[in-house]
């Protein structure tokens, strides 16, 4: 159980959320955004965090939104991943989305929790990172777009009570056939060994990366190598290591090496089946 | 024989409906007005010192009743070592012991004020398995261990990390690796884990202004919880009484004593009033005790012609911090140590070996399923070198009457027919089509076997009992001290009734809770035995029932009682069956027209005691410990991808000698739970530590057990060789379905690899590590 009380408010809108924020961040509350609150529920149980108050967003009209404008997707922090699953504006982040946790727990996950939240793997960012999103942000300061490349390094760098209201995709990101390779310690369930994602744009290959690192990642580098008519993709495989953003993780679901030899075999047979597309 | 009408028959659990609706309400649900509440403080470190626990702030916290520490109580807990104090005393010995506990009056409470406890620690050396421990300069974790209180047949090693050591020594091994043709010498090892019940573990205590200690508690041994708390805390048996509700789960994870003697004392320390202590799944997951790892080494040495001459085995159980069942566990593991095989030659020392691992009781398989993981890949590595069909090297050296077992105790007419259940494996998993296939993919398809066997590890007077008595409608109540654990033994036991008796399973009524003032005595839920000791208890009970409804009858009937049969729910004349009374005028008594009454209320009484079971020699192992052995054979078929090591069990496949299949619905679920809780202890399931010995998976974020989907095609089929002495000749089954899981994957995987995989657990990581050591 979560042993302490906590103030709990719901607002009507993302303004009154970010206002709702900064009131109690400055009486010293230490709110919390709340989105599934899978992870907020599971550190509040074991002591780790006590936040003196939540502030739930799932509520907020602008955030539950999942519909297309003209040319854009318009996809809110809080439609949840079971959701993501089951449409079909979007396959690729329906299909990354599917791999997230099981259905019961997807039932609870949402798009902005599985972003913004403390857990490293983010995957649904994957798809958008290739698709080059944009985020719309509401803070104290005001609301504010932005595209996603430039927000997210490691994580999503937000400013202190801003909150991610919705992200938007161009209608031609959308179709895209993509490739995806995930792995698991035990599967089908459970955080990603690695999780690959590569999407063919004007014939160069994309690729978005989680689990590998200590963070997800696109990196200009790795295409640049990936995409190096030169090289064959036995020699793009064999540089792949030296000019990832940060060292291959290694934790108690599996080895540096084993995680790195996994992603030389998997980048491999990503190059094979996507030659040509 | 006649036909059976109900033994034998899927009889729909009588507990279903309720359970899976959400009716059934467990331990953890029940309330009382005037109840208080505790929650544990735990250790973060695998071995330290406490420097000192201030607890001054935690007192003054809103709601708190009491803080205790390990100060605050004398002496330790123990079922046949003491030698764990219910809250450390001078230094936690691992990560998550609970070192302080705070009851108050509400959860939230008494959690909120553990954040509130100083304890200041001081790392000592952590001892991360068993050889470790039992290297030289190893910390000796149990300085006391020379003062502990112990029962006889466990041998403690004061000044080492062995808390105990069980030895057999039957024939000469030295003659036996003479007469050997192929010899294989290979370790194998794997780490502790847990029984992840649905149901964590709860226990409530409350003190009455008499004297009368009343726990309720998730227990699968409400009578062991009594005689401990008796022997630990020195109360008279007679003034403790346990009762314990249907569980959610058991495992052997419930048995022995848990969180009873805590929760007595948090009891005592605020005057008596019920306190409740309910473990989160952290906390039951890591704080109480899981299941034994183990490192084996073991020697085989067949003849030219396959048959089995020697064997060498020494098995290290790592126990963790405390002993509790484990020096047991390690014992058991010694009686049954070569498996279901003719071996007339054995050597083996099985020790109990203390670490700084969250500490381990009894599981289910009891050192039955660790030792087979480790004798059958010793049998496979002698097929290989020796080149036999695996199968076959089994068929040929499968214990039969007649031959002895490692304690030199024959075995007797009731021995399964372990051959009948390899050909029944080789049919269901077409071994003889052959055992590795390689795909155009890639991958492999491959099979393994493994066999299996077990006796209940048990005292030599482990007993039971069941008392019938009678309802106005002429129905029958059954009162026995056998836990409901989700293995549905009360539906079985209400079937070997309504077949003794004549009657229809819904006329026989069992009862949920057993109360230990109320109920027979009862050893324990454990050890898979429950079936055959109650169900023979029952049956004594039935026929007390029974002379006492015909001598009733008689009377009325005017004739002997001899002449009587008692079926359908009447008391009739055998030759002229439409004379008779229905049980309903007779089960209470019969009272005649003018009002005159006879006889009295029917009450059947029965027990059960094990037969002719002895301890073992301390130094040849030599004795008759166990009642009955269920064996069979397991086997798997996997694809395996050897380029990566990740594979998927497709066929998992298991013959059993069961005696006689009671209900073959809940029989196959016993089976089939067993195989899945086994697959995923070879597979996946294990505790996983980091380098300062704290345990990095503790919650089911990172344990990870089998979900629906992932399962393999099951296949069951069960053999009869009669239990004589069994009811209805069944004998035990409740844990066999786990035991040859490990040996069968792990043969098959290493099938597949080409290479022998000799630890767990089996991930995709370390089958490919293995794949590449080998130079794949």
């Amino acid at each position: 159980m979560i042993p302490f009380n906590f103030d709990y408010y719901k607002p009507e809108s993302a303004e009154e959320a970010a206002d709702f924020y900064r009131q109690l961040a400055e009486a010293g509350k230490e709110p919390l955004y709340y989105g599934g609150g899978t992870e907020i529920v599971t550190f509040c149980r074991q002591q780790v965090i006590k936040p003196g108050a939540l502030i739930e967003l799932k509520e907020i009209p602008e955030t539950t939104i999942y519909e297309t404008d003209g040319d854009r997707l318009n996809l809110g922090s809080s439609v949840t991943l079971s959701a993501l699953s089951d449409r079909d504006e979007y396959p690729l982040l329906a299909r990354v989305a599917r791999r997230i946790a099981d259905r019961t727990v997807r039932n609870r996950l949402t798009l902005g929790g599985n972003i913004c939240g403390r857990l490293p793997y983010r995957e649904v960012i994957l798809p958008l990172l290739l698709a080059e999103a944009e985020v719309n942000l509401t803070g104290p300061d005001g609301s504010r777009s932005v595209s996603l490349a430039e927000l997210f390094d490691k994580r999503l760098r937000l400013k202190e009570g801003e909150i991610l209201v919705s992200l938007n995709v161009e209608q031609d990101a959308l179709k895209q056939e993509g490739w995806q390779k995930r792995r698991e310690y035990h599967g089908p369930v459970g955080y990603p060994l690695t999780h690959l994602v590569c999407v063919s744009k004007e014939e160069k290959l994309t690729l978005a990366v989680s689990g590998l690192c200590a963070f997800p990642f696109r990196s200009e580098k790795l295409e640049q190598l990936i995409n190096d008519k030169e090289l064959s993709p036995q020699e793009k495989v064999k540089q792949s290591p030296d000019i990832l953003p940060g060292p291959v993780r290694s934790d108690e679901m599996a080895s540096k090496e084993y995680r790195e030899a996994m992603w030389l075999k998997d980048l491999l047979q990503m190059l094979g089946e996507m030659e040509g597309r | 024989m006649a036909e059976l009408k109900h033994v034998g028959a899927s009889t729909p659990r009588k507990d279903g409906e309720d359970k899976v609706r959400g009716r059934l309400r467990y331990l953890a649900d029940k309330q009382s007005p005037d109840m208080l509440h505790a929650a544990l403080k735990t250790s973060p470190h695998a071995h330290a010192l406490i420097k000192s626990i201030n607890s001054d702030q935690a007192l003054q916290a809103p709601g708190v009743r009491a803080v205790l520490t390990g100060r605050d109580i004398p002496g330790n807990l123990g079922i046949y070592l003491g030698d764990k104090p219910p809250l450390a005393k001078k230094k936690v010995r691992h990560y998550g012991e609970p070192v302080a506990a705070v009851v108050a009056d509400t959860e939230a409470a008494a959690q909120a004020a553990l954040s509130l406890i100083e304890v200041d620690y001081e790392r000592l050396d952590v001892v991360h398995s068993p050889s470790e421990a039992l290297s030289k300069d190893a910390p000796i974790l149990h300085e006391d261990m020379a003062e502990y209180i112990h029962i006889p047949p466990i041998l403690p090693e004061p000044g080492s990390n062995i808390a105990n050591r069980t030895k057999i020594r039957k024939g000469s091994v030295e003659e036996g690796f003479k007469a050997s043709e192929t010899v294989i010498e290979e370790s194998f090892s794997f780490p502790p884990g847990d029984h992840v019940a649905m149901e964590p573990r709860a226990s409530t205590a409350e003190i009455l202004e008499d004297g009368q200690v009343v726990i309720h508690s998730t227990t699968q041994a409400p009578f062991v919880v009594r005689s401990l708390l008796s022997a630990s805390f020195n109360l008279p048996t007679g003034k403790i009484t346990v009762i314990t509700g249907p569980l959610g789960g058991g495992f052997g994870g419930k048995a022995g004593i848990q969180l009873e003697g805590l929760a007595y004392l948090l009891s005592k320390a605020v005057g008596g009033r019920p306190v409740k202590l309910v473990n989160s799944r952290e906390n039951d997951l890591v704080s109480s005790p899981g299941r034994t790892g183990l490192e084996a080494k073991i020697k085989l040495g067949c003849s030219g012609d396959g048959k089995l001459q020697a064997a060498e085995i020494l098995f290290c159980f790592d126990s963790g911090a405390y002993a509790d069942y484990a020096v047991n566990i390690s014992r058991a593991a010694a009686i049954a140590c070569t498996g279901p095989y003719a071996v007339p030659n054995v050597w083996c020392d099985s020790l109990c070996v203390y670490t700084n691992h969250p500490f381990a009781t009894a599981y289910r398989g009891f050192g039955h399923i660790e030792l087979a993981f480790a004798v059958e890949r010793a049998v496979d590595l002698l097929a290989e070198k020796g080149g036999f069909d695996p199968l076959e090297l089994r068929k040929i050296n499968a214990i039969q009457k007649g031959d002895t077992t490692p304690t030199q105790s024959p075995m007797d007419a009731n021995t399964g027919d372990l051959r009948q259940c390899l050909d029944n494996i080789a049919e269901m998993l077409d071994w003889n089509e052959g055992a590795r296939q390689e795909q155009s993919d890639g991958k492999v398809r491959t099979k393994g076997v493994s066999c299996f066997w077990k006796a209940p590890a048990m005292p030599t007077n482990a007993d039971g009992g069941a008392i019938l008595t009678f309802n106005e409608d002429g129905t029958v109540n059954l009162h026995c001290g056998v836990i409901e654990i989700g293995q549905g033994i009360k539906t079985a036991l209400a079937q070997v009734l309504a077949e003794k008796m004549g009657l229809e399973p819904d006329q026989v009524h069992i009862i949920n809770e057993v109360n230990t003032r109320a109920a027979p005595h009862d050893w324990a839920t454990a050890a898979s035995r429950s079936l055959f000791m109650i169900g023979r208890a029952l049956l004594e009970a039935a026929d007390d029932a029974m002379r006492q409804l015909k001598r009733t009858a008689s009377i009325v009937l005017r004739c002997p009682p001899e002449d009587l049969e008692v079926s359908g729910g009447r008391v009739f004349l055998a030759d002229e069956p439409e004379i008779g009374l229905p049980l309903a005028e007779v089960a209470l008594g019969y009272m005649f027209p003018d009002g005159n009454a006879v006889q009295g209320q029917v009450i059947g009484v029965g027990r059960y005691i094990s037969r002719r079971l002895t301890e073992i020699d301390p130094e040849s192992g030599k004795g008759r410990p166990a009642l009955e052995w269920t064996m069979g054979a397991q086997g798997v078929e996997v694809e395996l991808d050897p380029a990566d090591g990740t594979y998927q069990v497709l066929k998992a496949a298991c013959s059993m000698d069961v005696g006689k299949v009671i209900n073959p619905f809940l029989a196959r679920g016993q089976v089939v739970g067993g195989m899945s809780m086994g697959l995923g202890f070879a597979g996946w399931e294990a505790f996983t530590f980091n380098k300062q010995g704290k345990m990095v998976n503790d919650s089911l974020r990172n344990y990870k057990i089998m979900r629906y989907g992932e399962e393999p095609q099951y296949m069951v089929k069960f053999v009869e060789t009669p239990q004589r002495d069994g009811p209805y000749g069944a004998r035990g089954l409740g844990e066999q379905g786990v035991l040859g899981m490990p040996g069968a994957l792990a043969g098959a995987l290493s099938r597949g690899l080409g290479i022998q995989l000799t630890n767990l657990p089996l991930t995709p990581q370390k089958i490919w590590e293995a794949g590449k050591e080998a130079g794949q």
